[in-house]
């Protein structure tokens, strides 16, 4: 951006942050910022633009005001506003037609502003603020969310940007949680909430401009230090933001032709932000001081690093140097420890800054792309493979063959990559999540999380989402104990609630853990046994016992509350994991805490699968299932009377699938010694199948069989191999119950066992 | 895989309006055991060459399996099976009809494709009740054109109704 246009920029912020506040009888202010907004206008390049006509209508407006013409007050300083904003957003972005239309409403909307008839918005502003008079505007209200003439694509822009600016609200106002003085914190959500209303208001979206409009007046009043987000305050912000996420929710609803209805609590919550303190909200005011990104002295004095009448005396001194540099000079703190505190205090300043330059692609476009690369994989792959290739006669084909698949796998990994984002967003809405459930439950808890930045395919974000939030809400309800119990135990009266996530191999790794009572094996035993879903307990591991928790139904809380203890959840989690071909092992010690960890494929587009023989048919097992395979000695198998065959390995018994006799396939090898075991499991059973040889390691582009065939039993799915024949991709948990081996494996060895 | 030929997919402009008329319109005709059939052309998305079926476990003996239509999983019917009819030797002339009905596509194997043939209401009978033993639901009537006749086939009845003789259920052939 050039140096010009940086100042015009600074001006449109100037106005847009002074004009909401200066009042009618603030003249001079007012002509101050008028001749502000005139000089802005002398030096834009190109007079013609859009912009050129917004600042020179604003200017006219800012005039009005100043000079006290007959106009609607309130009205015009909102267009005025309104027009700003969309400036600063021609200024600091590229034209598109969003923008520009946004820009011709902007205008639109200041000149009826201008000559004294106040504008739709103004009106509308009018109406909310008296409660009174026209019913035109109560009549708006009734829920008719889209105007008559709404263009339906600069409506799904609206929503998307919107949406946008609610998470960006979102965050802050979760970063505010821990440190309610972050003043730029504050600026983003007042920013958001402003832009909203703005936009809303142009597009014709009154709910959402009321909404904002409200939540954007109590968020003034916070970055003014009137009040602190904190508290009652902190909740309405939060509220207000779920109220604006509904509203999108409706209007998307709407703009699908579905008939919506008035978002619950959206006149309460109009209320309550129009007049906070009627309602008995207050701050509840907790530490004292009001200062935004702690002072480089306050953390120095805070760490101990030093005095804090050292540091008074050097800021008092310190002249034109900055105080980290008079502070090492006159050696009242060292320069390690200055670059830490400023290592601290930036973070803490921090906020999402790192704004990456993107375009939105509709995703199933990208699904497209996605499974045509996969094609584009295979049929290199025949390529490479094809005999006359590999026979090796021909160097020049070779070498030119080598040089496509290097392309194409480059082009894969590069398509892989644009469908992953990182897990940040779904780890904020748990923090959000602990917060709200910790005041439910009166119980305090710190959240931490690790390696957000972790990213998986977008198409597994949204259905892990669900099992996350039972989880966490699992783990605050009956993970951490009440604040007098852990204190009574000797633990710090905040639990902890941990959320991370990392790689491992080809896997992401997503745990859940917390520090409170841990599971209870007794318990999980005796209602087992009283459901009837195992016999006795004899032989079962600890980890064997909790995942009986993935049971539908199944449920120790020993009350309901309304967060969690009805006994749905866990079989849910369970489920949606399976469905992403994962898997979840649970580690617990009794009053020490509980951790989930899900072990999932970073994308479902890929399968890592092995590739194996049996008979003349190839399958594809995948490797997520397989803890190992190896051919057993003779004497490690052991047949029981009806029970069927079994194989000793390391000294666990389990029993042997024979792939060829369930899938009736003819010419395997029927003699284990002489083919191969492969080991799978789904952390309850474990089952050893019969093949006759491993083929290899492949990805392979998961599909359906298609039509009727869709549900085969045993089978997950088919993917093209590299001779361009169709290979089926076993589902070894359903194979392990086809086989007749369901219910608990262990359990059944426990019995077959000499006592 | 080699494409023996591609049938647009056009209305046929011709069809005569009235009684009957819902099954009057342009037909594919197959042969299988030596009786010739028809099937509506507008569902027909192509004609192609016998290629390698993939067997998939466990399921009805007409499922033959499936097949790779340029990445694509469909999965593959034996008309023959499905009917009751023996296991026909495979020809050059045994070919995969692929047919598109309800958004799904699939394959049908039949002995030989024969020509497209339009079949005016008038050449029509209704599907004459068999016998009990003869399911009738999927014959959309009989076609009498130049003194041949073929059985007009519902394909979507077809396949969708189960096996004419009873596959192998999942119970009977588990281990052991």
């Amino acid at each position: 951006m050039t140096q010009r246009n940086e100042w015009i920029l600074e001006t449109i912020k100037l106005v847009s942050s002074e004009i909401r506040t200066l009042g009618p009888d603030e003249r001079e202010a007012l002509s101050d910022l008028e001749s502000a907004l005139d000089a802005a206008e002398a030096e834009l390049d190109d007079r013609t633009s859009q912009l050129a006509e917004l600042l020179g209508l604003s200017r006219q407006g800012m005039r009005a005001l100043a000079h006290g013409a007959q106009v609607d007050f309130d009205g015009l300083a909102d267009a005025i506003l309104g027009g700003m904003v969309t400036a600063e957003q021609l200024l600091t972005s590229e034209l598109d037609p969003m923008r520009a239309t946004l820009a011709r409403l902007a205008c639109d909307a200041l000149r009826s502003a201008l000559p004294a008839a106040p504008s739709r918005e103004a009106r509308e502003e009018v109406g909310a603020r008296t409660a009174d008079v026209e019913p035109v505007a109560e009549e708006e209200m009734a829920f008719n969310l889209l105007p008559d003439d709404h263009d339906p694509e600069l409506m799904a822009e609206f929503i998307t940007e919107c949406r946008d600016y609610i998470q960006k609200a979102e965050v802050a106002l979760l970063s505010l949680e821990t440190n309610p003085d972050d003043d730029e914190a504050v600026n983003t959500v007042f920013r958001a909430f402003h832009t909203i209303k703005g936009t809303a208001g142009f597009v014709g979206i009154d709910p959402v401009a009321k909404v904002a409009h409200h939540a954007e007046s109590l968020l003034s009043r916070i970055r003014d230090h009137e009040i602190r987000c904190t508290g009652g305050y902190a909740d309405l912000s939060l509220r207000s933001v779920d109220a604006l996420k509904d509203l999108m929710q409706a209007l998307q609803d709407a703009l699908a032709g579905d008939v919506v209805e008035t978002p619950e609590g959206l006149e309460d919550l109009l209320r309550l932000l129009a007049d906070p303190e009627a309602a008995g909200i207050t701050g509840e005011p907790s530490v004292d001081g009001d200062l935004a990104v702690p002072r480089l002295g306050d953390i120095l004095v805070a760490e101990g690093r030093a005095g804090r009448a050292d540091v008074e005396a050097t800021a008092a001194g310190q002249g034109e140097r900055l105080l980290g540099e008079a502070l090492v000079q006159s050696g009242v703190a060292s320069a390690g420890d200055v670059a830490r505190a400023l290592r601290t205090q930036k973070r803490l300043a921090a906020d999402d800054r790192t704004a990456e330059s993107s375009v939105r692609v509709r995703t199933d476009r990208l699904d497209r792309l996605i499974n045509i690369v996969g094609e584009l994989v295979i049929a290199d792959s025949m390529v490479s493979q094809d005999a006359v290739v590999i026979s090796g006669g021909h160097l020049d084909l070779v070498r030119k063959v080598n040089h496509t698949s290097k392309i194409v796998r480059e082009l894969q990994d590069l398509t892989m990559s644009m469908r992953m984002v990182p897990l940040k967003a779904t780890f904020q809405k748990m923090a959000r999540l602990v917060r709200d459930l910790g005041q439910k439950s009166k119980k305090a808890a710190e959240f931490i999380t690790e390696g957000e930045e972790t990213e998986i395919d977008r198409n597994m974000v949204d259905i892990l989402n669900d099992p996350l939030v039972h989880m966490i809400r699992n783990a605050m309800d009956h993970g951490i104990e009440p604040p007098e119990e852990r204190e009574w135990l000797g633990k710090p009266r905040k639990g902890s609630v941990w959320l991370s996530a990392y790689y491992q191999g080809s896997n992401v790794v997503v745990e859940v853990r917390d520090d409170g009572r841990g599971l209870n094996r007794e318990k999980i035993v005796e209602k087992a046994l009283a459901r009837g879903l195992i016999e006795s307990e004899k032989g079962l591991s600890d980890s064997a016992v909790f995942t009986l928790i993935f049971e539908p139904g199944f449920s120790t809380a020993e009350q309901v509350t309304d967060i969690s203890g009805r006994g749905v959840g866990m079989d849910v989690v369970k489920r949606a994991i399976d469905s992403l071909r994962g898997r979840i092992e649970i580690a617990s010690a009794a009053g020490e805490g509980t951790t989930f960890k899900i072990r999932l494929p970073i994308t479902l587009a890929l399968t890592d699968g092995m590739l194996v023989k049996v008979g003349r048919e190839r399958y594809i097992i995948p490797t997520l299932n397989i803890s190992m395979s190896f051919r057993p000695a003779p004497g490690a198998l052991f047949t029981v009377a009806d029970r069927g065959e079994l194989v000793m390995f390391r000294d666990d018994l389990m029993p042997i699938i024979r792939l060829h006799r369930l899938f009736h396939v003819v010419g395997a090898v029927e003699d284990p010694a002489l083919g191969l075991l492969v080991i799978v499991d789904d952390g309850r059973n474990r089952c050893a199948l019969l093949v006759d040889e491993l083929l290899g390691q492949q990805q392979v582009v998961a599909k359906s069989l298609g039509g009727s065939i869709g549900k085969a039993p045993g089978i997950s799915g088919g993917a093209i191999l590299g001779d361009g024949r169709v290979g089926l991709i076993l589902d070894p948990f359903a194979i392990i119950a086809l086989a007749g081996q369901g219910g608990n494996t262990n359990e059944r060895i426990a019995h077959l066992m000499p006592a | 895989m080699s494409t023996i030929s591609q049938v647009a997919k056009r209305p046929s402009p011709g069809t005569p309006e009235g009684q009957g008329s819902s099954v009057a319109g342009k037909y594919l005709t197959f042969f299988l055991k030596g009786e010739e059939y028809g099937l509506e052309i507008l569902k027909v998305q192509e004609i192609i060459g016998m290629m390698t079926i993939t067997p998939v476990p466990r399921m009805p003996e007409s499922m033959r399996g499936v097949i790779n239509l340029r990445g694509k999983v469909i999965p593959v019917v034996d008309l023959r099976l499905k009917f009751g009819m023996e296991v026909a030797e495979q020809t050059d002339e045994t070919c995969i009809i692929v047919v598109q009905a309800q958004g799904m596509e699939m394959g049908i194997v039949v002995d030989r494709v024969s020509e497209v043939l339009d079949i005016i209401a008038d050449d029509i009978e209704d599907a004459p009740a068999l016998g009990a033993d003869v399911d009738t639901d999927y014959i959309l009537g009989i076609g009498k054109a130049e003194g041949r006749v073929r059985l007009l086939l519902d394909i979507v009845k077809v396949l969708s109704t189960n096996e004419v003789v009873d596959a192998p259920t999942v119970s009977d052939s588990a281990d052991e």
